[in-house]
């Protein structure tokens, strides 16, 4: 038996973790929160609302991004290509729109000679994956002592946002590993 | 937006509108910021004391509420985005709840949390330690109480006893003795779950690291939960516990919940 994390179906199990438990302060150092029913009651109201969303279906595209990963995935391991080699690995994550509320996944980026695959390691789960034939152009914001977001511009006019605290030494490993792509004519690198 | 909500940080206030939005603590000693990643999309930072780190955004020193189930659904998400980033990253994460807010008082609000994680540092390495290489799982454990009693008054021999006396006496007579029964399938139904609870809790109990007993929920429907763990488990460890939840899943008209992994929110007291 697999352990379920799909937010559908755990949703509840997740919230009753994130309201009542967690580590404890003395309450002298924290406003008060707990002896306030108030939050409670509204928190719980919330709750239910997001129950009725389940039972009718409202969250059913929070799937959508899993159902295409697992579609390109090989279970607990990166399944490379004869003769792709790994090149390098970096913790950080990709903004993903489709789903309850967009938000940002994490996850490590494997950098690869022919692509960037942002994987979660448990459960499995390929949260990005883009070959760089695709790559139109890559463009870095807020790169601040190497710490920033990158941006890969598809072909197809698709942005994957990533954010790292290595954002530019990823940069740099992705430019070189597009180097040695065999079509290197229709990317274009942004320095 | 509501106007009720605590979002606004200026940063001209005095140091006592301050207070520091609590995530979680992390066992890592850099200063490391992250841009609108947090609840309300605050910048969220690091607190260093040492070794280890307070995740944190600047905020009032007010609750976030709001009436506005979307805006604390949402807020919910953005909570556990900052712990689950963390959790994904570091080998030992120490949740806080949502809305746990430290005030800064007279003193500047990050020497406050960093004041805290030294006077608590023993403490919080102690649960560390605890906690490091593992993750939170929920465990429930349900069962047809119906098809469960079906079952039982097929077994047991008083209960066919009366059966027959029902069956063979008049009507009012009869009515006693179904009333009889209830009460003892009623007997026999609370004996057989102390009898499942106790062997899958003890099965249970030998394939993971800790497991706290949780409350059971108002039965829904004809599904009735009969036993709600915690359970803390090293990575390597969750395939185990798998085979022996698909054991007491393929048990009749018991049904098994395996849920997670979560940062280990319930093993923090």
């Amino acid at each position: 038996m697999e352990p379920v994390r799909d937010v559908r179906v755990t949703l509840v199990d997740l919230l009753d973790r994130i309201l009542d438990k967690g580590l404890l302060i003395n309450a002298d150092l924290i406003i008060s929160v707990a002896g306030v029913p108030l939050i409670g009651v509204k928190l719980n109201a919330a709750i239910a609302s997001v129950e009725t969303m389940l039972k009718y279906g409202v969250m059913a595209d929070w799937s959508t991004l899993k159902e295409l990963s697992d579609t390109l995935t090989e279970k607990q391991r990166l399944k490379l290509m004869d003769g792709e080699r790994l090149i390098s690995k970096f913790y950080g994550s990709v903004y993903v729109e489709t789903g309850l509320y967009p938000n940002w996944r994490p996850g490590w980026f494997y950098i690869t000679e022919r692509r960037v695959l942002l994987i979660r390691k448990e459960p499995f789960e390929v949260l990005a994956e883009i070959h760089y034939g695709q790559v139109e152009k890559i463009s870095a914001q807020g790169v601040d002592g190497g710490a920033g977001s990158l941006h890969l511009h598809l072909k197809t006019g698709e942005l994957f946002q990533f954010r790292l605290s290595e954002a530019s030494r990823m940069r740099t490993a992705i430019e070189r590993a597009m180097g040695k792509v065999d079509e290197p004519a229709s990317v274009q690198i942004y320095n | 937006m509501n106007d009720s909500v605590a979002i606004v940080c200026d940063k001209e206030k005095d140091v006592e509108d301050e207070g520091r939005y609590l995530y979680c603590v992390v066992e890592m000693g850099e200063k490391r910021i992250f841009s609108k990643f947090g609840v309300d999309e605050e910048d969220v930072y690091t607190i260093p004391y040492g070794d280890i780190s307070g995740v944190v955004h600047r905020c009032l020193p007010k609750p976030y509420q709001s009436d506005d189930h979307e805006l604390v659904k949402k807020w919910l998400f953005q909570h556990q985005q900052v712990v689950g980033f963390f959790f994904e990253g570091y080998d030992a994460v120490l949740p806080f709840p949502f809305d746990t807010i430290i005030k800064g008082g007279n003193a500047d609000a990050d020497e406050k949390v960093r004041n805290w994680l030294k006077e608590e540092y023993s403490n919080l390495r102690r649960k560390m330690e605890k906690v490091r290489g593992k993750q939170e799982f929920g465990v429930q454990i349900f069962w047809y109480p119906r098809s469960i009693t079906d079952e039982l008054k097929n077994e047991s021999v008083e209960a066919q006893r009366m059966l027959n006396e029902i069956a063979s006496k008049p009507r009012g007579v009869a009515y006693m003795y179904e009333q009889k029964l209830k009460d003892v399938m009623k007997k026999e139904l609370e004996a057989k779950a102390e009898k499942y609870s106790q062997e899958f809790y003890s099965i249970i109990r030998s394939h993971v690291d800790d497991v706290k007993i949780e409350k059971i929920p108002k039965a829904d429907g004809d599904k009735q939960m009969i036993m709600n763990l915690s359970c803390l488990i090293s990575k390597d460890r969750v395939q185990e516990l798998g085979r022996e939840l698909d054991k007491i899943n393929t048990i009749p008209n018991i049904s098994v919940r395996f849920t997670g992994p979560w940062p280990a929110y319930s093993f923090m007291t």
